[in-house]
C-alpha cells in the first residue's frame, strides 16, 4: 500500500472522527406510560443475585417482597389492582448479565416498576434511571442508586463509603475509648470504608493509630497488625469486612489475649453468621440501619415482617425486600388510580419520613436521593452470651451529620 | 520485634507452601499444571463439614473420609476419564481441561444443595474453640499448627517418595515419556493413576487443613489461594518441594513485614500486600524463566513415533482454501443474518446480539494470538478492560466520542500487551501462560480500583456514540454498528491470515526452532502477536462497555480471562467463526438456562466444564468440527444421489 492510500485513510478516519459524539441517555419513548398495569394488575419484576459465591446472601430479597405483596393483595390490592411478580431474574454475581437481566424486565417482561433489586453487583442503576422507570431496592451499591429521581434505595439511595460516619465515633466516645484501628480488605468498597471511618474518628479527635485496607479476602494473616494494635493500646477496633474477615480479625485479637479491645463491626448483624461464629461475635458492637429484631414489639412493620417471612429467610436482605415493597406500595397508593410511572415516582418523592411503619429511620426523598440528609440514625446492639443485646438508646440514636464536636455526638430528636 | 513478626509469618507462609505443593506435585508427577487443585481442596473441605457438621461424625472419621476417600476418588476419576489420555496432549490442552474442572466440580458440588442457606462455619481439627499453645499471647492454636506439621510432613515425604522409591523413580520417568518408561518395563498407567491419587490426596488435605482458617467453605477463597500460591510453585521450578516450601515462607512472611513496617494509610502499601505473590511470580519468570523453560521444552522424546495428526484436526483455518471467496461469502451471510435478526428479534434479543458481537471482537483477539500465533494468554480480559475503561473515561472527561475511544482502546491496550511481550521474550508455553496470568491479577488488583481506571466495583459509566446526525443510542441502530466493527475486524484477521506476517506467525505456531531456521525473526513475531491480539481486545473491550452501558472492575477479571480461554478454545480458536460462537454461546447459554424459572442457572458451569472436555477431542474447535461433519454428511448423500 502506498504512502498516499495510508494518508487518504488517516484522512477518511480523521472526518469520521470529527463528526463523532457520545448521545445522551434517552428515555422510553414508546408512548404507553404505565406499561404492565391494567384494571385490575400491575405487573413487577425483581433482580438478585440468586447464584453465584455470595447468593445465598442476596436472593431472600425476593421472599421479603412477594411477602409483602401477598399481604397487600389478600387484602384487595390497590386500588383494585392486584400486585402480580411475574419475573425474579438472577444477575448470577455478574455484573454483564445484572445489565441484561435488567433490560430483560423492561424490554421482555415490560414491567411497570422494578421490585425488588438486590445484588452486589448491581450495575444497571443509570440504564433503569434514563427509562425513567420505578425502581426499589437493597441499597449496597455506591452511585448506582444515585443515578436518577426514580431509584429509590430501601433507606435512601444515597452511598458513599468513603464519606464522614458519625455512628463509628459515637460509639468510641459511649465507650471512652480514644485510640481506635481500622482494618478492611484490599478491595475499593472496602478500603473506601476504612478511609471514610479513619476520617471520621480523626474529625473528633480520636487517635486512629493503625489503618489495614490491604487484607485479602479469603484467607489472611492478621498478625503483624494485631501486634500493632497491642503496642498502641487500641481500644476499639473498627472493621469494614464481611462476618467471614471479621470473625477472623476477632480470632487473631482473642489468640493474643487482646479480649478487652472493643469490636465494632459495619456488617454481620445476622442470626446465622452469629449462630456460626459465636465465640468470635461475644462483645462485638453492631449498627443495624432499623430496628433490632429483638426490639420487634416496639416496631408494628417488623412485628407484620416477622409473621409473614418464614424463619429461615428473616435477615437483612428479605428485609430490604420488604422495605422495598413497602415504599412501592406506599407510592402506588398516593399516586392514585389513574397510574402512570412518572405519577407513581413523583408520589414516592413527595414523601419525607418513611419508616415502613417502623421498622427504618425516616427517609426524607427530598434529600435522600444524592446526599447523606440531615440525621445518621441507627440502632445499636452488642452480642453478649450468644445474643444481640440492644443497647444505648432505643429504638434508635441519631445524631446530625454535621456534628463537629464530642459534644455534638449524643442522640437528638428528628424533627 | 523483627523476630516476633517473621516467625508470626510462618504459619500463612505454610498455607502457600502447601498449596504450592500440591501445584508441584500434580505437575511432576501427571506433567498437569492443576488450577482445578483449589476446586478439589473446596470439595474435600465440603465433604469434611457435611460428614462433621451436618452428619456429626467425629472429625477423624471424617477427615478420613474427605482426604483418602474423597482423594482417591476423585484422583481415579481424574485419571482414568480424562488425563490418561492427554499425557502426551500440549500445555494448551491440559490447562483448558484443567480450567473446566476448575468450574465444574464446585458447580457440582453445589447441585447437592451444599453450601446453599447457611453460613457454614468449618470445624475445628483439634479441640473447638481452637487451644492456643503457650497461653494468651501465642502466635499459634491448633489448627494452625496441624497446617505447620503437614506441610513439614508432606515436603518431606514427597521428596523422599521422589528421592529414594522406585515409584517415585517410576513417576519421574512416565511424565518424561510414557512410552519410553513402558519400553522399560513400567505400567505407565497404573503409574499415572498413582500420581492422581497422591496429588489428590494432597488436594483433599488441603482441604480439611485450610477450612478452618476460613470463615465458611467457599470455592472462591481456594481458587483465590491457588492463584497466590503459584508463585510459591514457581519458585520451586515447579519441581523442588524444599524451594517451593521457601517460597510460600516468603510470601507468609513478606506480607507480614509490609503490614509491620509499611505506612499502612497508603495506596502503595495497600496494593503492594495483596499483589505480592503476583510481583514475585512477574519477578521470578522474567529472572528464571528462560532456564525454567528450558527444562520441560525437550517434551517426550518418543513423540515422533505418533503418526502425525489428520489433516482433518490439524487443518480448520477459514480461508485456507476457498481463500477470500470464503471471507466474502461469510460476509454476506453475516450480513444476511443481522438482516433477519434486524426484522424478527425483539429488543431485548437485539441487545443480547449486540453483546455477542462485541464479545466476539474480544474473541478474535485469541483467535490472532493462540489460533494463528500460538501463543498463550490469560489476560485477555483484563487488556479487554483496559479498552473499556479508558473509552468511558474519555468519554466522561474529556467527551471524546466512544468510536474515537474504540482507537484509544486499542492503542492503549496494545502497549500493554507490548508490555505483556517482555516476558514472552524470555519464556514459552505453561510460563509463558503463567506470567501474563500474573500480569493480568496485578492490573485486576491494582489497575482497574483508582477512580480513574476502572473505579473498582462501583465502576463508570461508557456511553454511546453519535456519528454526525446518527445516534446509537438505541437498540437497533447500536447492533448494527457492532456487527460492523466485528466485520471490519474479522476482515482484518482474515487478512492477517493471509499476509506475510499471518505465515511468519504460522510457522512460529508450528515450529519456533524452524521458523527460526528460515530467517524469521521469532522475537520480532510474538511481540507483533502479543501487540495486535491486546488491541484487538481493548477494542472489543471498549465496544462491550458501550454495549452494558456501564462496566466495573468486576467485568474485567482475572476469573474471565481463564473462563474466556476456555470458551474459545471449545468453540475453535483458530477461526473467527469459533470467536462468534463463542460470544453467542457465554451470552445465550445463560439466557436460556434462566428462562426456566431460574432452576438451571447453575447448570451452566457443568455445561461448561464437559464442553471443555470436548477440547481434547477437538482441538479445532466445535464450529469447524461441526462444520465438517455436516460437510461429509453432505457429501454422502451427493454420492448416495
Amino acid at each position: 500500500m502506498g504512502r498516499s492510500r495510508y494518508l487518504a485513510w488517516v484522512a477518511a478516519l480523521a472526518v469520521v472522527a470529527a463528526s463523532c459524539g457520545n448521545a445522551p441517555p434517552s428515555g422510553f419513548s414508546s408512548g404507553v406510560s404505565a406499561p404492565g398495569v391494567t384494571a385490575t394488575t400491575i405487573k413487577v419484576g425483581g433482580l438478585a443475585a440468586v447464584t453465584g459465591p455470595l447468593g445465598n446472601q442476596y436472593s431472600p430479597a425476593f421472599a421479603g417482597a412477594k411477602a409483602y405483596f401477598d399481604m397487600v393483595n389478600a387484602a384487595g390490592g390497590v386500588h383494585g389492582r392486584q400486585i402480580e411478580m411475574v419475573a425474579e431474574l438472577d444477575d448470577q454475581t455478574d455484573p454483564a448479565t445484572d445489565v441484561s437481566q435488567a433490560r430483560a424486565l423492561v424490554q421482555s417482561y415490560k414491567v411497570f416498576a422494578v421490585v425488588p433489586v438486590a445484588s452486589p453487583v448491581f450495575s444497571a442503576g443509570s440504564y433503569l434511571a434514563a427509562q425513567g422507570m420505578p425502581t426499589f431496592g437493597y441499597n449496597i451499591n455506591p452511585a448506582q442508586w444515585e443515578a436518577g429521581p426514580s431509584m429509590f434505595g430501601q433507606d435512601g439511595s444515597y452511598l458513599d463509603p468513603s464519606g464522614l460516619d458519625v455512628a463509628g465515633p459515637f460509639l468510641a466516645k459511649q465507650l471512652r475509648i480514644s485510640t481506635v484501628a481500622v482494618l478492611s480488605y484490599a478491595i475499593p468498597q472496602s478500603a473506601q470504608c476504612a478511609a471514610g471511618q479513619a476520617a471520621s474518628f480523626r474529625r473528633f479527635g480520636f487517635d486512629v493509630a493503625l489503618v489495614d485496607s490491604s487484607l485479602p479476602i479469603g484467607v489472611f494473616d492478621v498478625s503483624a497488625d494485631i501486634a500493632r494494635i497491642a503496642a498502641a493500646h487500641v481500644g476499639l477496633v473498627v472493621m469494614c469486612m464481611d462476618p467471614t474477615g471479621d470473625q477472623a480479625v476477632s480470632s487473631a485479637l482473642h489468640r493474643a489475649g487482646l479480649t478487652s479491645v472493643a469490636q465494632y463491626w459495619l456488617d454481620g448483624y445476622d442470626q446465622s453468621s452469629l449462630a456460626s461464629f459465636r465465640s468470635q461475635y461475644e462483645g462485638v458492637y453492631l449498627s443495624p440501619s432499623y430496628v433490632p429484631f429483638q426490639e420487634a414489639l416496639a416496631s408494628p412493620g417488623l412485628r407484620q415482617y416477622l409473621s409473614q417471612v418464614s424463619g429461615a429467610q428473616v435477615g437483612e436482605a428479605s428485609l430490604a425486600g420488604w422495605i422495598s415493597a413497602a415504599m412501592f406500595v406506599r407510592g402506588l397508593k398516593l399516586a392514585g388510580r389513574d397510574l402512570t410511572r412518572a405519577k407513581l415516582v413523583a408520589a414516592v418523592n413527595s414523601l419525607t419520613s418513611f419508616t415502613a411503619d417502623g421498622i427504618e429511620p425516616p427517609v426524607n426523598w427530598h434529600e435522600d436521593h444524592t446526599g447523606p440528609g440531615t440525621y445518621n440514625c441507627s440502632a445499636w446492639v452488642q452480642v453478649r452470651k450468644g445474643a444481640f443485646v440492644p443497647v444505648f438508646h432505643q429504638p434508635f440514636v441519631c445524631i446530625r451529620n454535621d456534628a463537629s464536636t464530642l459534644a455534638q455526638l449524643a442522640n437528638q430528636p428528628v424533627t | 520485634m523483627l523476630a516476633h513478626t517473621i516467625v508470626a509469618g510462618i504459619p500463612f507462609g505454610c498455607v502457600y507452601a502447601l498449596v504450592g505443593l500440591g501445584l508441584v506435585i500434580t505437575y511432576r508427577a501427571a506433567g498437569v499444571f492443576n488450577f482445578a487443585f483449589g476446586a478439589q481442596a473446596y470439595l474435600s473441605a465440603a465433604v469434611f463439614y457435611s460428614t462433621v457438621h451436618t452428619a456429626r461424625w467425629p472429625v477423624w472419621a471424617g477427615g478420613l473420609v474427605a482426604i483418602v476417600v474423597s482423594g482417591v476418588g476423585v484422583g481415579l476419576v481424574l485419571d482414568r476419564g480424562l488425563f490418561r489420555y492427554l499425557r502426551s496432549a500440549s500445555v494448551m490442552v491440559k490447562l483448558v481441561v484443567s480450567l473446566g474442572l476448575l468450574v465444574a466440580i464446585p458447580a457440582v458440588v453445589q447441585s447437592t444443595g451444599f453450601g446453599s442457606g447457611t453460613k457454614l462455619a468449618p470445624p475445628d481439627l483439634g479441640p473447638t474453640p481452637a487451644v492456643l499453645l503457650g497461653g494468651p499471647g501465642a502466635l499459634l492454636d491448633t489448627n494452625q499448627l496441624a497446617v505447620i506439621v503437614a506441610t513439614v510432613v508432606i515436603a518431606g515425604g514427597l521428596s523422599g517418595l521422589f528421592r529414594w522409591t522406585n515409584f517415585g523413580l517410576r513417576l519421574r520417568a512416565v511424565v518424561e515419556s510414557p512410552r519410553l518408561a513402558q519400553l522399560a518395563g513400567v505400567n505407565a498407567e497404573a503409574v499415572g493413576s498413582g500420581a492422581w491419587v497422591v496429588s489428590s490426596i494432597i488436594a483433599g488435605l488441603a482441604g480439611v487443613l485450610l477450612a478452618p482458617l476460613y470463615g465458611e467453605v467457599q470455592a472462591m477463597d481456594f481458587d483465590t489461594l491457588v492463584v497466590a500460591a503459584i508463585a510459591a510453585a514457581v519458585v520451586g521450578g515447579l519441581s523442588s518441594f524444599s524451594l517451593t516450601v521457601a517460597g510460600g515462607l516468603l510470601l507468609g512472611i513478606g506480607q507480614d513485614l509490609i503490614t509491620a513496617y509499611l505506612p499502612l494509610g497508603s495506596t502503595f502499601t495497600q496494593s503492594l500486600r495483596p499483589s505480592l505473590p503476583f510481583i514475585l511470580l512477574v519477578l521470578v519468570l522474567v529472572v528464571a524463566g528462560p532456564r525454567l523453560s528450558q527444562r520441560r521444552t525437550g517434551g517426550d522424546p518418543m513423540a515422533g513415533v505418533d503418526p502425525p495428526p489428520d489433516m482433518a484436526t490439524r487443518g480448520g483455518a477459514e480461508g485456507s482454501a476457498g481463500g477470500w471467496r470464503q471471507v466474502g461469502l461469510g460476509l454476506l451471510a453475516g450480513a444476511a443474518v443481522v438482516g433477519v435478526g434486524l426484522v424478527v428479534l425483539p429488543q431485548y434479543w437485539l441487545f443480547l446480539a449486540s453483546e455477542c458481537a462485541a464479545l466476539a471482537v474480544v474473541y478474535c483477539s485469541f483467535t490472532v494470538l493462540t489460533g494463528m500465533g500460538g501463543q498463550l494468554s490469560l489476560c485477555q480480559a483484563e487488556l479487554a478492560g483496559v479498552g473499556a475503561f479508558a473509552a468511558g473515561q474519555l468519554a466522561i472527561h474529556d467527551n471524546l466520542s466512544v468510536i474515537a475511544g474504540l482507537a484509544v482502546g486499542f492503542g492503549l491496550a496494545l502497549v500493554l500487551g507490548l508490555v505483556v511481550a517482555i516476558p514472552a521474550l524470555r519464556v514459552s508455553g505453561l510460563y509463558l501462560a503463567l506470567a501474563t496470568f500474573a500480569f493480568g491479577l496485578l492490573i485486576d488488583n491494582i489497575g482497574f480500583s483508582p477512580s480513574w481506571s476502572g473505579n473498582g466495583t462501583s465502576g463508570i459509566l461508557v456511553p454511546r456514540p453519535l456519528i454526525g446526525p446518527v445516534s446509537f443510542n438505541a437498540t437497533r441502530p447500536f447492533f448494527v454498528l457492532t456487527v460492523v466493527v466485528l466485520a471490519i475486524v474479522a476482515t482484518g484477521v482474515a487478512w492477517l491470515r493471509h499476509s506475510t506476517a499471518g505465515q511468519y506467525l504460522g510457522a512460529v505456531r508450528g515450529s519456533e526452532l524452524a521458523a527460526a531456521s528460515v530467517g524469521i525473526n521469532v522475537r520480532r513475531v510474538k511481540v507483533v502477536a502479543f501487540g495486535l491480539a491486546a488491541g484487538i481486545a481493548g477494542l472489543g473491550g471498549a465496544l462491550y462497555g458501550s454495549t452494558l452501558g456501564a462496566v466495573s472492575a468486576s467485568n474485567f477479571t482475572f476469573y474471565q480471562s481463564l473462563f474466556w480461554l476456555v470458551i474459545v478454545a471449545i468453540t475453535g480458536v483458530r477461526t473467527v467463526g469459533g470467536a462468534v460462537a463463542a460470544g453467542v454461546a457465554v451470552v445465550v447459554v445463560p439466557q436460556l438456562l434462566s428462562l426456566e424459572g431460574g432452576g438451571l442457572a447453575s447448570l451452566g458451569a457443568v455445561i461448561f466444564g464437559f464442553g471443555a472436555l470436548t477440547y481434547i477431542r477437538h482441538p479445532e474447535g466445535l464450529v469447524v468440527w461441526l462444520h465438517r461433519r455436516s460437510m461429509d454428511v453432505l457429501q454422502r448423500r451427493r454420492r448416495a444421489a
